[in-house]
């Protein structure tokens, strides 16, 4: 007994009883769901070579296929975080009939098939759909441009932001607002510098799920991209492309690096997280 | 500043928050608007902070309509119950935020910013936690850190909405006392909203008493408790016992028996009688207007106390603390009499007092 003070122990003693169940649990999932497939794949690319390996990515087409999946992924992100935001004020902070119906139709983008997403879309846009025919005199082409793919990722992603900042946005503490117009901010200042500090986690937290749906989004992209080598062609198709080829070495390297890159990304805005609400 | 409200009224739906209040507050001094739940207090304060508006009426601020003023423009110093601090930012950064919103051209520069937040934590006692933030201090702390955030900004008034109401009872106490000389020491336009009578009659100058959204009685501590205007005020105010009498033939009658009078009442009919439980003074059975039986007798340091159960006629019974006299001893079950020295009466329905008298 005299030693278990001085012993490292694996956890903390706590009241709360478990422990071995739901952390056996865990591990167990996350082995058979996460972790075994991605080793399998980590350790099928490592067969490639290394110089292969590097031939694979630096191929124009892989380079732009990469570029366009996180560069149109983190500007529908960047685009649902402004956009998500206003939904979540609106839903939250004014009462207006049909409130309750507008707050469910949010979650629809969760729920539809994203190919059935992708195929509306794609009609919608195209220069004969409702909407498409307005922009086709303008000169912007939707359809089958890297365009089409920001409206799509930009449909998949935008329930992620509402539903994380809305909950914040509910319990935040009204006097606070009326504490700071007492003190002669304006509301614009309100804005920046009460409300917006309280609502940076969260409105992080959107943004990194929306953003990682977007990068892995497949179904509703492919209907309205054109998929195009090197202009429209996601990687996640390119994926695709190359395991109907056979070319099994390609297909793991690409989504080794797809994989590395999103780990890397999601570990900064996870960061950044940590960071701002530190600070509280 | 000098603050005069005009015939507010407003209500919340059917809820009628405020009737037709008038008040006026003088520059300088410490007022409290005391009150139970829903009697309009809060909503009071929020229209004189520009926080709520009135159905109709108007709020002068030194003799000037307030009512088309943004609260940003009022420079009301506003101390909310549960502290309203800022979490993200730091003790320092919330007492400097009134002064850092500022319109640039009226903003000072950094150096006398720090100068003057600093010297407005060491006036509230927290200049060791410049750096901390508002969820690293207890409850007390905080409230100080509201209050110099108030102030910062040198309001025209400072309104407290029962800032000392999330505290427990010893910080509360030592905060009232910390107040009053702060208060003192300040002598800026200040209204309190509490349900806390202790804490009104200790800390204002001036008491307002609200009920159902009136004004009931405005006076000096002393006055609302020794004279209180009518049967709301005496009722709210301190303990008091309510026994049901008749006015017949001239006289108090409790039911058989007659209360002593100095004068003639002209009135016919049932009313109430409102005593202090330490206005009842122990007498003869057979003499003394009140008479009842002792239920139990407790005795509080120096003090002694004894529940009488008084027998009022009529088949009511009414359950009485009255403190002892030092030399008188009774126990359970004695018969005993007591005859109030100050009282007060109120005819039924009626607001105002009747008569009142101190034997």
């Amino acid at each position: 007994m005299a030693s278990l003070s001085n012993t490292l122990r694996f956890r903390e003693p706590s009241v709360i009883p478990g422990f071995g169940l739901t952390f056996g649990l865990t591990l167990t999932w996350l082995s058979v769901i996460v972790l075994i497939p991605l080793a399998a794949l980590i350790l099928y690319a490592s067969r490639v070579g290394f110089d292969q390996f590097i031939a694979i990515l630096t191929a124009t087409r892989t380079l732009n296929a990469l570029k366009l999946s996180f560069g149109i992924a983190f500007a529908a992100a960047i685009f649902n975080v402004i956009f998500g935001l206003i939904v979540a004020w609106a839903l939250t902070r004014y009462e207006f009939p049909g409130r309750r119906i507008a707050d469910a139709i949010v979650d629809i983008p969760f729920a539809l098939p994203t190919a059935v997403a992708g195929i509306a879309l794609a009609t919608l846009y195209s220069p004969q759909g409702w909407i498409g025919q307005f922009l086709a005199p303008l000169g912007i082409q939707v359809t089958f441009t890297p365009l089409g793919i920001l409206v799509a990722l930009i449909f998949v992603g935008i329930p992620f932001v509402v539903r994380t900042v809305q909950p914040v946005l509910k319990d935040l503490d009204p006097e606070l607002e009326f504490a700071a117009a007492t003190l002669g901010a304006t509301r614009w200042q309100v804005i920046r510098k009460v409300i917006a500090p309280t609502l940076l986690p969260a409105i992080l937290t959107g943004f990194a799920l929306a953003f990682a749906r977007a990068v892995g989004e497949y179904g509703s992209v492919i209907f309205i991209a054109g998929n195009l080598p090197n202009i429209s062609e996601i990687a996640p198709l390119l994926i695709v492309i190359r395991l109907e080829e056979f070319r099994y070495a390609d297909a793991t390297a690409i989504a080794v690096i797809m994989l590395f890159v999103a780990f890397i990304m999601l570990l900064i805005i996870n960061r950044l997280q940590r960071w701002t609400e530190a600070r509280g | 500043m000098k603050i005069d409200v005009r015939n507010l009224s407003k209500r919340f739906g059917s809820f009628v928050a405020l009737k037709n209040v008038n008040l006026d507050i003088a520059s300088g001094e410490l007022l409290a608007l005391l009150g139970p739940s829903g009697s309009g207090k809060t909503t009071l304060l929020r229209i004189i902070a520009g926080l709520d508006w009135a159905d109709t009426g108007d709020v002068l601020f030194a003799g000037e309509s307030a009512a088309r003023l943004d609260v940003r423009k009022r420079h009301v110093g506003f101390v909310f119950q549960h502290y309203a601090l800022f979490r993200h930012m730091t003790v320092f950064e919330n007492v400097a935020f009134g002064l850092r919103v500022k319109p640039r051209r009226e903003r000072k520069p950094e150096h006398e910013i720090v100068k003057r937040v600093k010297k407005l934590l060491e006036f509230v006692h927290i200049e060791g936690f410049a750096d901390r933030y508002p969820d690293q201090l207890s409850g007390g702390q905080r409230q100080r850190v509201a209050l110099a955030r108030a102030l910062a900004i040198e309001p025209n008034v400072l309104l407290l909405d029962e800032p000392f109401g999330a505290l427990d009872a010893k910080v509360r106490k030592s905060l009232r006392r910390w107040l009053r000389d702060l208060h003192g020491e300040l002598n800026v336009t200040s209204v309190l909203v509490t349900h806390d009578q202790e804490e009104a009659l200790e800390v204002a100058d001036r008491v307002v008493v609200m009920g159902n959204g009136k004004i009931e009685q405005v006076g000096s501590p002393e006055e609302i408790y020794n004279e209180p205007a009518n049967s709301f005020v005496f009722d709210f105010i301190g303990e008091s016992v309510k026994l049901p009498v008749r006015i017949e033939n001239g006289g108090i009658w409790i039911g058989s028996r007659r209360l002593a009078t100095n004068d003639e009442l002209p009135s016919t009919g049932p009313a109430r009688l409102f005593v202090r439980p330490h206005d009842l003074t122990f007498g003869e059975v057979s003499e003394a207007p009140l008479q009842g039986s002792v239920r139990s007798v407790r005795r509080i340091g120096a003090l002694s106390f004894a529940d009488v159960r008084l027998d009022c006629g009529g088949g009511d019974d009414f359950l009485v603390e009255a403190s002892l006299p030092p030399e008188t001893s009774v126990s359970p079950g004695d018969l005993v009499g007591l005859t109030p020295r100050r009282y007060r009466i109120y005819e039924d329905g009626a607001a105002e007092s009747l008569t009142s008298a101190s034997l």
